[in-house]
């Protein structure tokens, strides 16, 4: 038998022998046999040397953030007019929607789910808004009471997310790849195929114009990230999350409401993609439709790469948005430099995987399928 | 202790084992056992669509609209027969419409060069690339949904690169080595041919030979498969590199069918992938199921894509169904007992 034994060290025997002495199994001895086999010889050579790569949560932090400023650095020797007001201007500008998505992702990353409907519940969010403000489609003119219900349509995308997947216990990847179809065509057949112009000024202010200098559109999404923050360190919300993520089992069995957590989770995700979703209307000026991974991967790439893995229980919004600056500001210098912009698409496809690779934690997955 | 009344069942199989009540999947995995799904209602489901639509919509039945269905249907069922290999162990690939897109590009760009080559040579990137899919999965072991989801991202952007975002159009001199494809025998285009001898290649591949035997083994319980001595990672890696080359003969049909290769080709071909395997009848978790489901499913997907097409039905409300009977169908296949915890 080739590569297929498995060391029996003294940990697994004593474990062996707990299994058989006592009547059922419990979460502790299943985390301990885990654990064990984590460590064997099943893992590769590359597996191995790439988690041995993986920090801890602390060094991760300031792990991404020296890599930002050395990239940021780098990008400033190369091509001094990444230093000038106007580019900052656009960087911040450009990592303002990818921030506001990337804290829902967080969030769901951190209970080790995935998230797969952010384009479709974008599109749906700012296809319903632009419908309902002031738009050269129909009458209405609803202003801000137009822009809450387009979150509400995108809260209960996001409820209904967490809903499926919670009853019908269905892989949360399963569930919102489904649900990012469906709301994608949903999208389309609302706005009948074409763009939807935004006329109301408020809005289109909200997303483009600037305040002290600051771009609107940044200071909402540093608001949403802010708050988002204190959710995660000082809410019950933020505490819960990552302990689910740590070890569902050990959660459910501390008192936690496990389940009612997942669809309130769900639900806050879908809030902040309708969010994203109409901000990036407001500055585009028009309520589309997404479909290609425009945002999916670039946001899942700043979210990972920031150091929250996929596995869930580390990292946070900070990873977050040191991750979301690390890809804008890569972009922003690869269109400085001026490489093909189809290459930073692939690019930002491998460092999805690349991330991923370096980040998660596989002795949490029993069986990498 | 207050005692769970009504239905309940136990958490294991222990005598001294707590009960706790039946949640909402798992009455439906009881009602509809997925032995019976399986087996019986994707068959059911397609007579029942044919005689509804017949009924519905008299043009139907017409010899054309039926070609019509197995025309359609072919691309589909070819990129259903490499996902359902996939499928079949227990993972997803989600890259295999950008792979078709790639390929197709590919196989545009090498027809001036190659000629009948061409085809052969662009299936072969299409292993290629599934072969990488396979690799990062069982030697840099990172999750399939995210690996091929991340590759699909990054293979789109080689197709945008590859062609500079201008569509590459296969000229007509050479349609002699394209248009093959559609020609038709007994009044079925080729590639309806192609695509069954791509299914009973497929079929004997599951039944026959050790491949179809491991990857069966693999999905039903990877753990069990790897201490009886399967080579696991030689194994998955084989059945990447299958759906990556039917991703790329697929792509390479689609591509001649329609004379110019695209890097949009393939957009709605993610979820059409997925749900002939899985509306089939076999099991996301793996160790279920087969390409004969898949041909089912392909059938029903692609008959009710007509139906609806007949009827009238804009393009992405027919998306939008599809997408609810994608979850519908994994929710009632899926085996809970295998997911021992659902993330």
């Amino acid at each position: 038998m080739t590569g297929g034994a498995i060391e029996r060290s003294p940990l697994s025997i004593v474990a062996h022998c707990i299994r058989r002495s006592v009547r059922e199994e419990t979460a502790l001895e299943r985390d301990v046999l885990r654990k064990e086999v984590a460590r064997t010889s099943r893992f590769g050579p590359i597996a191995r040397l790439l988690n041995r790569l993986r920090w801890s949560e602390e060094f991760t932090l300031i792990a991404v953030t020296i890599i930002l400023l050395v990239l940021s650095l780098i990008v400033w020797m190369l091509k001094p007019q990444f230093m000038t007001a106007q580019n900052l201007t656009n960087i911040m500008k450009q990592a303002s929607v990818p921030l506001v998505l990337g804290v829902g992702v967080t969030f769901v990353i951190m209970a080790g789910s995935i998230d797969l409907s952010i384009e479709g519940n974008m599109a749906v969010s700012s296809v319903v808004m632009s419908l309902l403000v002031l738009n050269h489609r129909n009458a209405n003119n609803l202003g801000l009471i137009g822009l809450v219900i387009a979150i509400i349509v995108g809260l209960l995308i996001g409820f209904l997310n967490g809903l499926l997947f919670v009853k019908l216990r269905i892989p949360s990847f399963m569930v919102t790849f489904g649900m990012w179809n469906i709301t994608s065509g949903l999208a389309i057949v609302l706005n009948q195929g074409s763009p939807i112009t935004i006329k109301d000024q408020t809005i289109r202010s909200l997303a483009a114009g600037t305040t002290v200098g600051i771009p609107n559109i940044t200071l909402v999404a540093l608001g949403i990230f802010l708050a988002g923050l204190f959710l995660q360190i000082f809410s019950k919300f933020g505490r819960y999350t990552v302990a689910i993520g740590e070890n569902e089992e050990y959660a459910r069995l501390s008192g936690i409401k496990v389940n009612r957590h997942k669809i309130l989770l769900f639900a806050f995700a879908g809030f902040c993609f309708a969010a994203g979703g109409i901000l990036n209307a407001g500055r585009i000026g028009a309520g589309t439709s997404l479909f290609g991974g425009l945002f999916l991967f670039p946001v899942m790439a700043g979210v990972i790469m920031g150091g929250n893995a996929v596995t869930g229980g580390v990292g946070g919004l900070l990873n977050t948005i040191v991750g979301t600056l690390i890809i804008v500001v890569m972009d922003n210098a690869m269109v400085l430099v001026r490489v093909n912009p189809y290459a930073q698409s692939t690019i930002i496809g491998l460092i999805v995987v690349a991330a991923v690779a370096v980040t998660i934690d596989r002795s949490k997955l029993p069986l990498i399928k | 202790m207050a005692v769970a009344r009504g239905r309940t069942r136990k958490m294991s199989d222990k005598e001294s084992s707590p009960r706790v009540p039946i949640g909402f999947a798992k009455r439906i995995s009881n009602l509809v056992k997925s032995d019976l799904y399986s087996n019986v209602v994707p068959l059911a489901a397609l007579i029942v669509l044919g005689a509804v639509m017949t009924i519905g919509e008299s043009r139907f039945f017409s010899f054309e609209n039926l070609v019509n269905i197995l025309t359609q249907g072919a691309v589909l069922l070819i990129l259903g027969v490499g996902a359902t290999f996939v499928i079949l162990m227990g993972s997803i690939d989600l890259s295999m419409a950008s792979m078709m897109a790639f390929v197709g590009i590919l196989a545009a760009r090498l027809v001036p060069v190659t000629g009948y080559w061409a085809v052969p040579l662009s299936i072969l990137g299409g292993s290629l690339l599934g072969l990488i899919n396979g690799l990062i999965v069982t030697m840099v072991r990172v999750p399939s949904f995210i690996s091929t989801l991340g590759m699909s991202g990054a293979i789109t952007g080689m197709s945008y690169w590859f062609c500079n975002n201008l569509p590459v159009y296969i000229l007509k001199r050479d349609f002699v080595y394209t248009q093959w494809v559609t020609y038709e025998v007994l009044g079925i285009p080729l590639m309806v041919f192609v695509s069954f001898v791509a299914l009973l290649l497929a079929w004997g591949i599951e039944k026959k030979t050790r491949l179809g035997h491991y990857v069966l083994a693999i999905g039903a319980g990877e753990d069990q498969a790897r201490l009886s001595g399967i080579p696991v990672r030689r194994y998955k890696a084989l059945a990447f590199t299958i759906a990556g080359t039917c991703a790329g003969a697929a792509g390479v049909i689609l591509t001649f069918r329609v004379a110019v290769g695209t890097p949009r080709l393939g957009d709605q071909f993610m979820l059409l992938t997925v749900a002939v395997v899985v509306i089939g009848g076999t099991s996301l978790v793996g160790g279920q199921g087969g390409v004969m489901r898949t041909l089912v499913g392909t059938v029903l997907i692609s008959t009710l894509i007509n139906g609806l097409n007949l009827i009238g039905v804009d393009a992405f409300l027919q998306q939008v169904i599809v997408g609810i009977l994608v979850v519908t169908a994994v929710t009632i296949t899926i085996d809970r007992r295998q997911l021992s915890f659902v993330k």
